[in-house]
């Protein structure tokens, strides 16, 4: 098999398998006219849970052990955190707390 | 005439019991659905089984206006500036490993996830079909989570659907799950083109880091921090909106936890498992105790 072939089989498999992930729960769920009770109240709930999920999810690789021991993602919480509940503007929050995180872990750390 | 039968879970308050389902399609009806925009015309749906059938039978998908598009960019604009940034260094690595720009553009348009596609570099060469299979699937689990919490939002996009799942990424989820769009917009289109400016942003960068490859590198350490901080504001903003904090809490903790006891590989879907299972046993507390 040539290397090309296989890079692409290789991309071509992975992206089925990403795929089944997004669309497996529609055809087993969403066919139906009526969306089963238990699937309209994950979607009012599995929201809110999603997030602390993705957050953990992004921070998955910061150890607490080994230097700089989660602090610049600590400070960088923090900030996203103070200025959203001040502005309450997320573009904003998101563009001070990467600046300060990106300068922690580039010049401070 | 149009006979128009349809099931649709109102909550139990709310439930029309005796209210007939043929609505005739009358010109004053029209005159009445003109003088709304859909997002009216939504809320009241939710209310009134009447309102709800006219929805159905008069939902076209309108051409995307200035509203929509301003809408949608003001949405998207944070994420398009990381996806831009982190595909370009996608791009790159790509480059690094022997596979051009048009294989960076390829594999955004078949894989669509950067965790997976970034994962996928290891196996290009010669890696196993079965454990790249395996690995993706480990990856990509939490979004089995993110559908299944769409499957009702999105039941009335008809076709686009299929398209607004296969490029749903965390990013696009955390955005299109908060059910928040500005007065005006168009619900459908507001979707499809925040969900397609993202995309996008991310197959553009990654093919131009593909082709301008160290050229473009500056010192980008930390930008996907970005990320981070738009989930943090999410859920900042979804804490303040409800009485209730248990599903927030549960998916910070629960999701803490399994880290903790399961590692950094493997955690996502311990997680998945815990928080849908300790939902539902807590369904009948929820649904009585608060909003959701």
């Amino acid at each position: 098999m040539s290397r090309e072939l296989h890079a692409f089989l290789i991309i071509l498999i992975i992206g089925a398998a990403t795929l089944a992930t997004r669309i497996l729960p529609v055809l087993v769920f969403g066919r139906k006219d009526s969306v089963p009770e238990v699937i309209l109240y994950l979607g009012r709930t599995v929201p809110y849970a999603a997030m602390g999920l993705l957050i953990i999810y992004c921070l998955k690789d910061v150890s607490l052990f080994s230097s700089p021991h989660g602090i610049p993602e600590a400070i960088g919480i923090l900030v996203v955190s103070i200025s959203y509940l001040l502005k309450r503007n997320s573009i904003l929050s998101v563009l001070i707390g990467t600046v300060v995180y990106m300068v922690l872990v580039q010049a401070v750390f | 005439m149009i006979v128009f039968t349809f099931n649709f879970d109102y909550s139990k308050e709310n439930s029309p019991q005796n209210i007939d389902l043929t609505v005739p399609f009358s010109i004053q009806i029209m005159a009445l659905l003109t003088k709304h925009t859909e997002t009216t015309v939504r809320t009241r749906a939710k209310e009134d089984r009447r309102w709800y059938s006219l929805y159905i039978m008069n939902r076209k998908t309108p051409p995307v206006s200035k509203a929509d598009l301003s809408a949608a960019l003001k949405t998207s604009l944070p994420i398009m500036v990381t996806f831009v940034v982190l595909g370009s260094g996608y791009g790159i690595l790509m480059e690094k490993h022997g596979y051009g720009p048009l294989w960076s553009l390829m594999s955004g348009i078949l894989i669509f996830s950067g965790t997976a596609q970034f994962v996928s570099i290891g196996f290009l060469d010669a890696g196993s079909f079965a454990a790249a299979a395996v690995t993706a699937f480990m990856v990509s689990a939490r979004h089995i989570f993110f559908s299944i919490s769409m499957i009702d939002r999105y039941k009335e996009e008809g076709r686009r659907k299929w398209y607004l799942y296969y490029a749903l990424c965390d990013e696009s989820y955390a955005m299109l799950s908060r059910d928040i769009t500005p007065d005006g917009v168009s619900l459908s289109n507001y979707r499809f083109l925040v969900t397609l400016f993202n995309q996008s942003s991310w197959v553009i960068g990654s093919f131009l880091g593909g082709l301008f490859g160290s050229l473009l590198e500056f010192n980008s350490t930390g930008i996907d921090f970005a990320m981070t901080a738009l989930f943090t504001t999410v859920f900042l903003q979804q804490w303040m909106e409800r009485k209730n904090h248990l599903p927030s809490l549960l998916g910070l903790f629960g999701t803490l936890l399994c880290r903790i006891l399961f590692g950094k590989d493997i955690f996502l879907i311990p997680s998945m498992i815990l928080i849908l299972g300790i939902l539902i046993l807590l369904r009948n507390h929820t649904e009585e105790s608060g909003e959701l």
